[in-house]
């Protein structure tokens, strides 16, 4: 999903609107990302990105921020 | 992608976005309802918007129902359970084998054989059980999964050689999910094995969700499972295509016949040929399954016929098509003569080309045709057609083998009609004859296929599993009547079933279908007749009654009682019921129809 924006793509996962996932959004922030929607969170951020996060950064990134800092660190932009 | 593109898309172009964008989607209001339970023993929730998603593809109106986690002998075992009043149409059961049974999953080892054959019984004992308790409570069909391969076997290179190695006995295993599943009514196997060996463990299996949240399933295998389901709502609930029209140049052979002519094209035994080659194989194989193949091409007609006539390596022939629309028509207009000539419905057809343009304009125009965009590796052209999984029905008679002849005859007749000024000379030139009875045994299955795949000539649109049509035929109150039919250009097979309800003074058609390949020759008008007298046999009977329950697609048959002369009875825009009364003389068949009944009902009358 080249062009990919990361907000839209965790917003889809938690089947939330684009508006309620914002710079800083987060397992604390927004209701809906609970830790069963943060597993479709994962493979949705997964898939749209083509990357594969390790078994303890998957666990870890529970925020739009530390999303966006594993991504990069693969040398990935997150289109924002 | 938008939600029109994504309920149109091809499966194999979805992803996992997709499927989870679809939830932001507004259902179709034409959207028929249809409720899923989804009973597990692991953590499943990420594969709810594939299932939802594929159902709105299919043109349903999906509303999902979850089990506990790991609580399926709960849920299924007390009468009180929330799956019995969620009254579900369909019920999957999700099961993962190390849930299961840990040891046999993931300790091998630990099992000498008596005891690894003690484990598969056990777990198949397990699975009849949910079964038997789900059948207690509900008829809706139920589909269990068999499990994949190991992909480490624990001995190694050592498993193969073993006598009931852990391969071999997840193979035992999986037989013994087959057998549970032919043994009981309308349960029905998910072949996960199959779905693992498509995708390979690496993205069968995401280790990580399952280590994390017990999710088993890569967002691939998830795909392919919720597709597969979807395959068998479609294959139970009539939605299954039947017609396979294919483009000829860059699709039946690689090149263009009107400037490389027959010399030119590739087709054959050597590459690039063989992948073409290969293509018409796969059609083949969809052919043999009694899928209608059909040509639609932009060419001279004579050049094609010349391919098909003369070209050694052709494998596709004119005696395995049709119908064939070849000229330089747009093709939409070209399907829908198609649909037409063969009297099936638009939304019975897939339409497969290379050439993007063509695939877009027919996704626009005829949104109801399913398309099917060929790869541009020409090495993966089998495969695209292979994998699709839109035909997939449920049975496998003698009658899907003779289709095509059918159909074509059909076409044949057609033409022949067009050309002929005096329609009745020209059916009884036909010589038909419907031969009328109740089905035998080794019909019940074309029987219960025929209710599940008519859509237009279908006047109350009744499902019947095998089951239920085995059940009717013992039954001292009901009869099954069916028409199998032939004339001087083809023998048609099974092509029509009334289900006939017999309380008190009335006997009442509860279904009525006939396969459309069979229309427009007025078989329906004297099988209706030879049922009817079939009923008056028995002195008891004073009238019978029809019904028309009208839906999207069976306007072709509502006028069909009123034609036949039976009294209205109340209903005009919803269901509509007919009577016919007692007559002195039999009810009247179309003079060109011979019709054969069994001796027992010819005496009666």
């Amino acid at each position: 999903m080249p062009g990919a924006a990361l907000k839209h793509v965790v917003a889809l996962a938690l089947n939330v609107d684009d508006a309620e996932v914002g710079d800083d959004a987060s397992m604390d922030t927004v209701g809906a990302w609970d830790s069963l929607r943060h597993l479709y969170v994962v493979m949705a951020v997964e898939e749209a990105f083509d990357a594969k996060f390790d078994d303890d950064e998957a666990v870890s990134v529970t925020s739009v921020p530390l999303l966006r800092a594993a991504l990069e660190r693969r040398g990935i932009a997150t289109g924002e | 992608m938008e939600f029109a593109e994504f309920l149109s898309a091809q499966a194999d172009a979805l992803t996992y976005l997709d499927y989870i964008a679809a939830a932001r989607g507004t259902v179709p209001a034409d959207a028929a309802p249809l409720r899923i339970a989804l009973l597990r023993n692991v953590t499943v929730e990420p594969l709810v918007p594939v299932i939802s998603g594929e159902l709105l593809r299919a043109g349903f109106a999906p509303d999902v129902h979850l089990g506990e986690f790991d609580a399926i002998a709960a849920e299924t075992l007390a009468v009180d359970a929330p799956v019995y009043a969620y009254a579900p149409d369909f019920i999957v059961l999700t099961q993962w084998l190390e849930t299961l049974s840990p040891t046999f999953a993931t300790r091998f080892t630990a099992l000498d054989g008596a005891a690894a054959a003690a484990e598969i019984e056990r777990i198949a004992q397990l699975l009849a059980m949910q079964i038997a308790a789900l059948r207690r409570g509900t008829r809706a069909p139920i589909l269990i999964n068999n499990f994949p391969l190991p992909a480490h076997p624990t001995l190694g290179i050592l498993d193969a050689q073993q006598d009931a190695g852990e391969t071999q006995s997840r193979l035992a295993l999986n037989a013994r999910v087959r057998e549970i599943a032919a043994a009981a009514a309308d349960v029905f196997v998910v072949d996960l094995m199959r779905i693992s060996a498509e995708l390979g463990e690496a993205a069968f299996f995401d280790a990580k969700q399952w280590q994390i949240a017990r999710q088993p399933f890569g967002r691939r295998a998830l795909i392919a499972l919720g597709q597969t389901i979807a395959a068998f709502v479609r294959a139970l609930r009539g939605r299954t295509r039947k017609c396979l029209v294919l483009d000829c140049d860059n699709t039946l052979w690689g090149g263009v016949i009107g400037e490389d002519g027959i010399a030119g094209i590739a087709l054959g035994s050597t590459y690039p040929g063989s992948c073409f080659t290969a293509l018409q194989r796969a059609a083949l194989n969809l052919h043999d399954r009694g899928v209608i193949l059909a040509l639609c091409s932009k060419n001279d007609e004579s050049e094609v016929l010349t391919v098909l006539r003369e070209h050694p390596e052709m494998l596709i022939r004119e005696e395995h098509l049709a119908a064939w629309e070849i000229n330089w028509d747009d093709k939409a207009a070209n399907l829908r003569r198609l649909a037409q000539r063969l009297n099936i419905g638009l939304d019975a057809l897939v339409f497969v080309d290379d050439n993007p343009f063509e695939i877009n304009l027919v996704r626009g125009a005829l949104p109801e045709v399913a398309t099917l965009l060929l790869p541009k590796d020409r090495a993966a052209l089998a495969d695209a057609l292979a994998g699709c999984d839109l035909f997939d029905s449920l049975t496998l008679t003698d009658d899907d083998r003779r289709r095509t002849a059918s159909y074509k005859a059909n076409a044949q007749r057609a033409e022949l009609q067009a050309s002929s000024t005096n329609i009745e000379e020209y059916l009884r030139s036909l010589d038909i004859v419907l031969r009328f009875g109740a089905p035998g045994p080794t019909e019940i299955p074309r029987v219960a296929q025929l209710s599940q795949k008519t859509n237009q000539f279908n006047l109350t649109t009744r499902r019947y599993s095998e089951d239920e049509i085995a059940a009717l035929c013992a039954a001292d109150d009901a009869d099954v009547w069916v028409m199998r039919a032939r004339d001087a250009a083809s023998e048609l097979g099974l092509v029509g079933v009334i289900v006939m309800r017999r309380a008190g003074e009335t006997a009442e058609i509860e279904s009525c279908f006939i396969s459309c390949r069979a229309l427009g020759r007025g078989l329906e008008d004297a099988f209706f007749a030879a049922a009817a007298n079939a009923a008056f046999a028995d002195p008891r009977i004073a009238r019978v009654i029809g019904r028309y329950v009208p839906t999207a697609k069976n306007g072709l048959c509502r006028d069909f009682y009123q034609k036949l002369g039976l009294a209205p009875g109340g209903g005009e825009d919803g269901p509509t019921v007919w009577t016919l009364a007692r007559a002195a003389q039999p009810v009247p068949a179309p003079a060109w129809i011979t019709i054969e009944s069994p001796p027992a009902i010819e005496l009666v009358r």
